[in-house]
């Protein structure tokens, strides 16, 4: 076997090419029919070509395989604004109720808040003492409880003057870890002492049930705005993120 | 409704149709950019992005072929594509080209044919293996026209608008591309029909 025609100059494989297609101008073909009169290689060029661009051209054409019309999103089109940044402004007004719900439920509870954790401490260290006062609590009628509250706002040193010898070493103990506030040590002493001061328990038992019967709700507006924050604040990011990566 | 009208529509906003175009075109398009990628998902990118980016750049288009404007875009997309594989040969076209997995050519099609026995069928499955081996062999700009005239059936004029050089150039590159792919070939012609076997037979 031989190739020799591959040895022919590089233009006349060019115009044997593009003779083979038809796109060879009129004097160049004729010069090209002349030699291929004469010249075997030639002849075999041409067919080398001709073969070649025949083999190629049954590669059969493949049927998309899906369609790429363009969606509006993809055109850069923002129809769907209407609804888009309608969510927007949901999830920030989830947000700003769910500021304001906690910033409420902050300072409205604030000073039962403040001695919830040393309380809960005690409740934990002393649970005789602490059922106590839940008894006391449920038996304390509220108007009853809001009268104490006022006796005791007017009687501050009341709470002042419980001694501290009577705190147990618990009591002492959870006092050193953390410098404990008037309100701490409060309820230290709802802790410390439910069978002395019985007046005083009682004032503290009923602002523990104001608190229980105020924050059960709070927590349930808590809860629900900030479920509604997370799933329009996701929905929002997803959509975002879609729509960037077109 | 005529190209031209729909082009016109599709100029002033219309994207139903641009969409029109879109459909008439797609078949093509995705060929070029399967042919010169040589992986149908790239090749699905390509096409995608070309639409996109003919939408955005359509009023731009000043007449002429807009075919030959498509095709363009799609060859910019696969070129812009192939060479950002360079620069991150992690992603290179060889670790990724599924021409070497049969199945991945079954899949795109590339095997209708009338073939009827099992024989014929697996004989023509490895011609175009070897012509899609061949085919992805070439430099990607002797491909590149080798596919819109060989393959596509384009004329000169039209390819040199597609990849936008000189008539001469396209002649030089076709020549070039068919010796490269004559000779590769020939490392399959146990596989070629007896007509193509042609040097034992002239010589």
């Amino acid at each position: 076997m031989t190739e020799d025609w591959r040895n022919l100059p590089e233009r006349i494989l060019e115009d044997l090419s593009a003779y083979a297609d038809g796109e060879l101008a009129p004097e160049a073909s004729r010069q090209i029919e002349e030699q291929l009169r004469s010249s075997p290689d030639y002849r075999k060029a041409l067919q080398a070509f001709r073969q070649t661009k025949q083999l190629i051209g049954s590669i059969p054409e493949i049927r998309a395989p899906r369609s790429y019309a363009l969606t509006e999103e993809m055109a850069g089109i923002r129809s769907r604004r209407g609804w888009f940044p309608s969510r927007q402004f949901a999830t920030a007004l989830a947000a700003l109720m769910l500021a304001v719900v906690v910033g409420v439920d902050v300072l409205t509870t604030g000073p039962v808040g403040a001695g919830m954790s040393p309380e809960m401490e005690l409740r934990a260290q002393a649970p005789e003492a602490a059922d106590q006062i839940e008894a006391t609590a449920e038996l304390q009628p509220l108007e009853e409880a809001e009268v104490e509250m006022g006796q005791e706002a007017e009687e501050p040193s009341a709470a002042l003057q419980a001694p501290q010898g009577t705190a147990t070493p618990e009591g002492e103990i959870a006092g050193d870890m953390a410098a404990p506030t008037e309100a701490e040590e409060e309820s230290f002493r709802v802790g410390e002492e439910p069978l002395g001061l019985a007046g005083e328990s009682e004032a503290e038992a009923s602002r523990l049930t104001t608190f229980f019967a105020e924050r059960p709700l709070l927590r349930s507006i808590e809860l629900l705005l900030g479920a509604v924050f997370l799933v329009l604040a996701l929905s929002v990011l997803f959509r975002s993120r879609a729509a960037d990566s077109f | 409704m005529d190209e031209e009208a729909l082009i016109h529509m599709a100029q002033g906003g219309d994207l139903t149709a641009f969409n029109r175009l879109v459909l008439a075109y797609q078949i093509q398009v995705y060929n070029l950019a399967l042919r010169i990628m040589g992986d149908p998902h790239a090749a699905d990118d390509a096409t995608q992005e070309a639409f996109i980016s003919a939408y955005k750049a359509l009023k731009r288009f000043r007449g002429g072929s807009f075919r030959s404007w498509l095709l363009r875009i799609v060859t910019n997309a696969c070129y812009d594509e192939l060479r950002r594989r360079k620069r991150h040969p992690t992603l290179s076209f060889e670790t990724i080209n599924p021409l070497d997995d049969p199945e991945q050519q079954d899949a795109s099609g590339f095997l209708e044919s009338s073939a009827e026995s099992p024989e014929e069928l697996a004989a023509q499955s490895e011609l175009a293996e070897a012509l899609q081996k061949c085919l992805q062999g070439l430099p990607v700009e002797f491909r590149t026209v080798a596919v819109l005239i060989d393959v596509q059936g384009h004329d000169y004029q039209e390819a040199s608008q597609v990849i936008d050089v000189p008539l001469g150039t396209i002649k030089s590159r076709l020549a070039r591309a068919r010796l490269k792919l004559q000779e590769c070939l020939q490392g399959y012609r146990e596989l070629l029909p007896g007509k193509f076997r042609l040097e034992d037979e002239t010589v």
